[in-house]
């Protein structure tokens, strides 16, 4: 089972070239018709099937084999999904975006606030195609993220010829990170931030309770919205449908403001994140993809943990 | 007091650096790791302070790499920025 977190693809660059290939040529259907076998085949793979297992066997425990396996098909083909609707968005702009409860207004009023903002998401529903909401937003979106040089997934944005694209802070050195996020935030931009996954290069972590178990998350959303008094917005997006998406603002997070390290002060905010994965998942189990083992063992449960 | 010492002053003082002085620190001794030992949260209380005390604002993770190599990039990053201020 693979308990190390990777943003590589499992398929090439010539398979992801052949779903590109289908999408401009025929349009969507055909792509996603060609997803089931193709994540069919993947899904015999104990690999792959043992990828899904951490969160599978926690969200739905007492699974026999045969139970186990279509849920790890079905979270797959979820996931393959979203890939493809990402895709389809970066080459055709075929996509919609549902705001059922008006959080893109509430989000322009945070902004407004002109302290920057923080969107803290996670990796479930179809997070990638929702940046194009934050786009629609009227200020520069940084997005941060760790990437792998033999990475060959691409942003929608990548797909998309010209164009303005957010900016991309990678984590992989921690501190101009850090450094470019305050300056983004300082000057009224927005930054997302994937909250549910502490990168290997994470310094700052927060370890909290999660389906039975305690992870690690990133202290640092949490650290600079108390130190700069920006709002912190939590925003998942769920996957309606092929091209379907509902961009959905959970919670607004306002930490207390601070001017020392306290990071114990800010776990009671990591929870609160938690709270709004734990009622996602609730919701939609098989939009939730966290592909290794983000639980920590018993030994490593001291926290907040420092690794400087 | 010229604008590396003014620096030094700021860094110690607003960084809480207590078992440092502001004559300690070398001019051209990297901020972070090796060196003044400074770490990612110390990077946000560096960017406030360029903000704060001198009203200059780092654009992205080039020029936070660039200006927080050293005491003495910094200072030529804060003397460029008022320049074209």
């Amino acid at each position: 089972m693979s308990s190390q977190w990777s943003s590589r693809s499992l398929g090439s660059r010539f398979q992801h070239q052949i779903f590109y290939r289908l999408i401009s040529l025929f349009g969507p259907g055909p792509a996603y018709w060609l997803l089931h076998p193709v994540v069919f085949y993947y899904s015999l793979r104990p690999d792959v099937f043992g990828r899904s297992r951490p969160y599978l066997s926690r969200r739905f425990p007492g699974d026999r084999r045969l139970a186990a396996w279509r849920r790890a098909f079905r979270l797959n083909l979820e996931f393959g999904r979203v890939l493809l609707d990402r895709a389809v968005l970066g080459l055709t702009g075929t996509f919609s975006l549902e705001d059922p409860h008006n959080g893109a207004a509430r989000l322009r009023q945070l902004s407004a606030e002109g302290r920057g903002l923080i969107i803290l998401t996670a990796h479930a529903g179809a997070w990638q195609s929702g940046f194009g909401w934050l786009e629609g937003l009227g200020r520069p979106v940084n997005i941060v993220q760790k990437r792998q040089d033999l990475d060959v997934d691409r942003h929608f944005f990548e797909h998309r010829p010209g164009g303005p694209a957010p900016k991309i802070i990678d984590t992989a050195r921690p501190s101009e990170a850090l450094a470019a996020m305050s300056a983004a935030l300082l000057a009224g931009e927005l930054v997302c931030v994937m909250g549910d996954r502490a990168g290997p290069a994470e310094a700052f972590t927060l370890t909290v309770p999660f389906l039975g178990g305690e992870i690690r998350l990133p202290a640092a959303p949490y650290y600079l919205a108390a130190r700069l008094s920006a709002p912190l917005a939590v925003v998942l997006t769920r996957r309606l449908g092929p091209g379907r998406v509902a961009g959905e603002l959970r919670r607004v997070i306002r930490p207390r403001p601070a001017s020392g390290r306290d990071l114990e002060s800010l776990r009671p905010y990591a929870q609160d994140f938690v709270q709004v994965l734990n009622e996602f998942i609730e919701e939609e189990p098989y939009q939730f993809f966290n592909f290794y083992d983000m639980w920590l063992n018993k030994e490593k449960k001291n926290g907040p943990e420092e690794r400087a | 007091m010229d604008l590396k010492s003014e620096l030094k002053k700021y860094l110690v003082e607003d960084l809480h650096l207590e078992d440092l002085s502001p004559e300690e620190i070398e001019d051209a001794a990297p901020l972070f790791g090796e060196g003044l030992g400074l770490d990612s949260l110390d990077a946000v209380e560096l960017v406030v302070l360029l903000q704060k005390r001198f009203s200059v604002l780092i654009k992205d993770m080039e020029e936070a790499r660039e200006a927080f190599g050293s005491v003495d990039r910094l200072a030529a990053f804060i003397a460029e920025r008022r320049a074209q201020a």
